[in-house]
């Protein structure tokens, strides 16, 4: 008795593990080892500094296989939430070894808001050394479909005459500073309310507590199943999932902002290592399976290298900077 | 009614699947019984297996995992007093006095049963309020969620045994831990006394653990003696006919399961809330409803089976919401909401009528599930019931200290955690001599965010108001919250009163004894 | 009863001072993340006199009710302990740990052994047994000498912060065997200690082959063994 049940209790610890290869030793400092000639040559951790469930989650999870597939090594997955990503990267940047082997997850604009808002972030926006950014989920603004608001223009005139309220996932995140770029173009009266994630934020709008949502057009799909109305992505060009629906651009107001999502080495890792990183994860992009999947789950598939990625923080740094400055949220 | 229902049960009685559902719950438990390591973890660790999978397929493995997850949590709390997840808090409260009486076998036989009553009436109540119930989700918006917050602090009444005063500044202390970190609506940084890494702020389970399982471990290195001969006596008795007497004993009143189940399924429905806010009520309200609620905290089984009883129910419950809405009830949910996105399934309505054999699949092997935790608990929960109690206390007591400080480690994979837990546990033993009740202190620290949340999303969505704070009182779902909250906080002066003119009426007949009583009382 | 104030009035001035820390360390703005914290400061700073206040209330009317106990109810941390196996630590300098150890706590059955194997997990902790307990309480089995809260806290904080320093397998090993012998108030025979080490190697390395290999949790290991 005794021992049929011990030997349950380890069944289900190895049930637990059945999906995932047992050669990868999971140890946060291993020795050092390996010449960077012939990276990778071990298990590769692949950190994502959010909860275990989310959409970041969800696609280093994805990535995985494919991963190992084109760098040849295991890798394995971990989180290390806590303050946003903050913990994370503040970590990544100050204690990561720079071998290559530890990676992580990073997003824009988290990534550049933390250290503009907060002051102690604990990291700075261009100690993120970037070796991919490969998806993004642009900003929709979504309102109830039975209300007064038909285009982006009704709610701008509306919110021009009485204050409206938009809601969003978390502060300092790409909903927050795209509501205020809305508020800040057009001139209206919005005040942005921070609900602890994108799935949190939609029951305000099902249920009328507020009268609108800047959101992902991830969750604009399913708003929109439910009879929400989306009137506006803020992306540059139109996306495939809602042909019908003008950009911000379109509706006159110059405002192109949403989630960037993509991978991150420590500040003094070989330029060598990031390339086959880069290039893996371009291989990753390919894969079939990997990129039916991230479409079902509504992701913007990207391809940009360590250059383009770090031209395009720069831009976003700025724009950023000058939004948080009109409206007094930047720090000291 | 329930389109392709048929097909569903078909696909669910066939051998792969049951196995499927399984091994699911046996890895869920060994997860769920691991502090540190969530439901939520898990799922994580799972989704790639999943993939590999068709959707109903991995859909019936997370779910029986979650299910299995939610169950193991109990097991820990019993045994070492460390709840397995936070949705096993309240557990403790009597399943660890429970374990010290050398009577954990009982709290184990009487969780077991809880937990698969409790799943079942959450399953229940997916499958046939599901689509119905979904509005009232709507109902509940950020002012709603602070009044929640707010009934669930007038338990700090029953949980403080002797000073109210004190339990109340117990479960303040807790929502001043909860400010720690980064503020939940306007992004601030609070309290972290220049450290970078207090960012995150303190992790409810770390605080669980510091509080309830670092003071019972300090117990017995100061004195080992205390692991009481009751327990040394348990380890060598075989009590037959104590599986169906337990089972008997706690189906023997099914009001105490029904209503914890109903709060689980009802709580675990509200995105805001889950398993954690659940037993936590469920086991406030059995103590309530109880005729002797001087025994509950001492060991007393409907104390187990009521936050057991509604934590599985809430498995049920949360997923009315994902399904129906897609927004997931609890932090579980989401993973399971990730699955069902990859698969290209959208939940709304049609996952209940195009969908419906997929949909159906899952739910009855939730139920399936929820049947499974009986057996399989019996086996594995009591296969670790007996080994803890036979292990030598010299070894119990650095095992459990290894296993929790690498709980504690897992939740963020952070070693300072590791160092938050023990500070705060010493806190905790400091605490509980001082009569501060840690319970309390857990109390705040799980309501904390919430009530905060609440607080500022309210005021921020009714800034078109003129007064926005009235629109805390004048929404009609937080007029009812309001009610129930001045209830709670009259129940326990009306049963004083009570208490005291029967003490008059009594001491009018000439006894002295209950008059006593009553000045005792009056001491507060 | 005095000690029951005490109690109380340490209570009490614990409150506060966590309440004036913290509100010294009010360095953010947004309003909206502002109120809640505030309005818990308040409220704690309240419910910390209240307590200190139903306390020397209590105390003065039992002192008025029972004449042989402690004249001025007010003076708080001087008054000596009452009530016998009721000790506090001198002046009032303990923190929360140091005046949980008084109730019930009994000098009793510490042998020199026993100090011996306790020395350099309390080290840290100057009142390592410096006091003769004045009746043992304890029961039968029941050895509480006073060095053991201090050595149980100490051993605990140092393997939690050992356990990032030097890796868990490492700090896991050392620990568990150290807290084995300070449960048995001492190493025992050789034989014993060889066991010990023998049953922690097991448990540590099975932790931490689950928790690396299987639930791939990136546990801080050793940089001299690897593991």
């Amino acid at each position: 008795m005794h021992n049929t049940s011990r030997r349950a209790f380890l069944a289900g610890l190895t049930a637990a593990a059945l999906p995932l290869p047992l050669a990868g030793c999971a140890t946060r400092s291993a020795p050092a080892g390996g010449d960077v000639a012939d990276y990778p040559t071990r298990s590769i951790t692949y950190t994502l500094p959010f909860d275990p469930g989310g959409e970041s989650d969800i696609t280093a999870r994805l990535q995985q296989q494919p991963l190992e597939e084109a760098l040849g090594v295991s890798v394995v997955v971990t989180n290390r939430p806590g303050g946003g990503g903050a913990v994370g990267w503040s970590e990544l940047v100050h204690q990561t070894r720079p071998d290559g082997y530890s990676l992580m997850g990073a997003n824009v604009p988290h990534v550049i808001l933390q250290p503009l808002a907060r002051g102690q972030a604990g990291y700075e926006t261009d100690q993120i050394n970037w070796a991919y950014i490969f998806q993004s989920t642009p900003n929709a603004l979504v309102v109830s479909g039975d209300g007064p608001f038909r285009t982006v223009d009704d709610f701008i005139a509306k919110a021009k005459t009485e204050k409206l309220s938009l809601g969003g996932s978390g502060s300092y995140s790409a909903n927050h500073i795209g509501a205020l770029a809305l508020a800040q173009e057009s001139g209206a009266d919005v005040t942005y309310v921070p609900f602890s994630g994108t799935a949190a934020a939609s029951p305000a709008l099902l249920g009328g507590q507020v009268d609108g949502l800047m959101t992902y057009n991830t969750e604009a799909l399913q708003l929109q199943d439910k009879g929400m109305r989306v009137l506006a992505v803020a992306s540059e060009e139109r996306v495939p999932e809602f042909p019908d629906v003008p950009t911000l651009r379109e509706s006159g107001f110059d405002i192109v902002e949403g989630a960037w999502r993509g991978v991150a080495v420590p500040p003094e890792t070989p330029d060598r290592v990031v390339d086959v990183l880069a290039d893996a994860f371009a291989r990753v992009n390919q894969d079939r399976e990997f990129r039916k999947k991230a479409t079902n789950l509504g992701f913007h598939i990207l391809d940009w290298g360590p250059r383009e990625s770090a031209e395009f923080i720069r831009e976003r740094t700025a724009l950023a900077k000058d939004l948080l400055r009109r409206f007094d949220l930047l720090h000291g | 009614m329930f389109p392709g229902i048929e097909e569903a049960v078909l696909q669910v009685v066939s051998p792969a699947t049951l196995l499927l559902c399984l091994a699911g719950v046996v890895a869920g438990m060994a997860v769920g019984a691991t502090p540190g390591l969530s439901a939520t973890v898990g799922l994580a660790l799972l989704l790639p297996l999943t993939f590999t999978l068709d959707p109903a397929r991995g859909l019936v493995l997370m779910g029986a995992f979650y299910s299995g997850a939610i169950y193991g949590g109990a097991f820990t709390a019993i045994l070492v007093n460390s709840p397995g997840t936070p949705s096993s808090i309240a557990t403790t409260f009597d399943g660890y006095p429970l374990t010290r009486k050398g009577r954990s076998e009982v709290a184990i036989i009487a969780v077991t049963t809880a937990s698969v009553v409790g799943g079942l009436v959450g399953v229940v109540g997916l499958l046939l309020l599901g689509p119905a119930i979904a509005d009232v989700v709507l109902a509940f918006g950020p002012q709603e969620y602070f009044w929640l917050g707010i009934f669930g602090l007038t338990m700090i009444a029953g949980l403080a045994a002797k000073s109210l005063v004190k339990g109340f500044a117990a479960g303040f202390v807790g929502l001043l831990i909860s400010t720690i970190g980064i503020a939940p609506v306007g992004g601030d940084v609070r309290f972290t006394f220049g450290f970078t890494q207090m960012q995150a702020g303190v992790p409810l389970i770390v605080a669980l653990i510091g509080f309830f399982t670092v003071p019972a471990m300090i117990d017995l290195m100061v004195d080992p003696g205390s692991r009481a001969a009751a327990m040394r006596r348990e380890a060598r008795r075989r009590e037959p006919g104590l599986l169906l007497r337990t089972v008997r004993d706690v189906l023997s009143r099914p009001l105490n399961l029904i209503r914890s189940a109903v709060i689980g399924t009802f709580v675990g429905m509200l995105p805001g809330a889950g398993g954690n806010v659940a037993n936590l009520i469920a086991y406030n309200e059995a103590k309530r409803a109880s005729k002797t609620p001087g025994e509950f905290g001492k060991g007393k089984v409907d104390g187990v089976v009521a936050p057991e009883a509604a934590n599985n129910a809430v498995v049920g419950g949360g997923l009315i919401p994902l399904l129906t809405l897609g927004i997931p009830g609890a932090p579980p949910d989401a993973v399971i909401f990730g699955v069902l996105l990859l698969h290209g399934l959208r939940p709304g309505a049609e996952l209940f009528t195009t969908q419906g054999e997929l949909t159906f699949t899952f739910i009855i092997a939730l139920g399936v599930s929820a049947l499974l935790l009986a057996p399989v608990g019996l086996i594995v929960g009591r296969g670790l019931q007996r080994a803890v109690v036979r292990t030598p206390t010299a070894y119990l007591v650095p095992g459990i200290a290894l296993v929790t400080m690498i709980g504690a480690y897992a939740v963020r994979n952070n070693p300072l955690d590791v160092v938050i837990m023990v500070a705060l546990g010493l806190v905790g033993y400091g605490l509980r001599h001082l009569g501060l009740p840690p319970a309390a202190v857990v109390l705040g620290v799980v309501l904390g965010p919430i009530i905060e949340a609440g607080l500022g999303q309210g005021l921020l969505t009714a800034s078109g108001d003129a007064v926005p704070w009235l629109s805390f009182f004048t929404r009609p779902v937080s007029a009812g919250i309001i009610v129930l909250v001045l209830l709670a906080l009259l129940w326990p002066l009306w049963g004083r009163w009570r208490r005291l003119r029967a003490a008059r009426t009594t001491s009018a007949a000439g006894a002295a004894g209950p008059a006593a009583d009553t000045e005792r009382e009056g001491t507060k | 009863m005095s000690s029951d104030l005490r109690r109380d009035l340490i209570c009490a001035a614990l409150i506060l001072a966590v309440t004036a820390v913290f509100w010294t360390r009010q360095d953010f703005s947004t309003p909206t993340d502002v109120i809640f914290p505030r309005f818990v400061l308040v409220v704690l700073a309240v419910l910390g006199l209240a307590i200190a206040g139903m306390a020397v209330v209590r105390a003065s009317r039992n002192g008025a009710a029972s004449d042989g106990e402690a004249p001025e109810a007010g003076a708080g941390a001087e008054l000596p302990p009452q009530t016998p196996g009721m000790r506090q630590a001198p002046g009032g300098r303990s923190a929360a740990p140091a005046a949980a150890a008084a109730p019930g706590t009994s000098g009793a059955g510490t042998s020199l052994t026993e100090r011996a194997a306790a020395e350099d997990a309390a080290s840290d902790d100057g009142k390592g047994g410096d006091e003769a307990g004045e009746e043992p309480v304890g029961g039968p089995r029941g050895s509480r000498p006073r060095w053991a809260l201090p050595a149980a806290a100490a051993l605990l904080l140092a393997w939690a912060a050992a356990f990032g320093l030097f890796g868990i397998t490492l700090s896991g090993v050392v620990a568990f065997v150290a807290t084995a012998i300070l449960i048995r108030r001492g190493p025992g025979t050789p034989r014993r200690l060889l066991i010990d080490v023998g049953v922690a190697l097991v448990v540590a390395l099975f932790c931490w082959a689950v928790f690396t290999r299987v639930l791939y949790v990136p546990l801080p290991v050793s940089v001299l063994l690897g593991i």
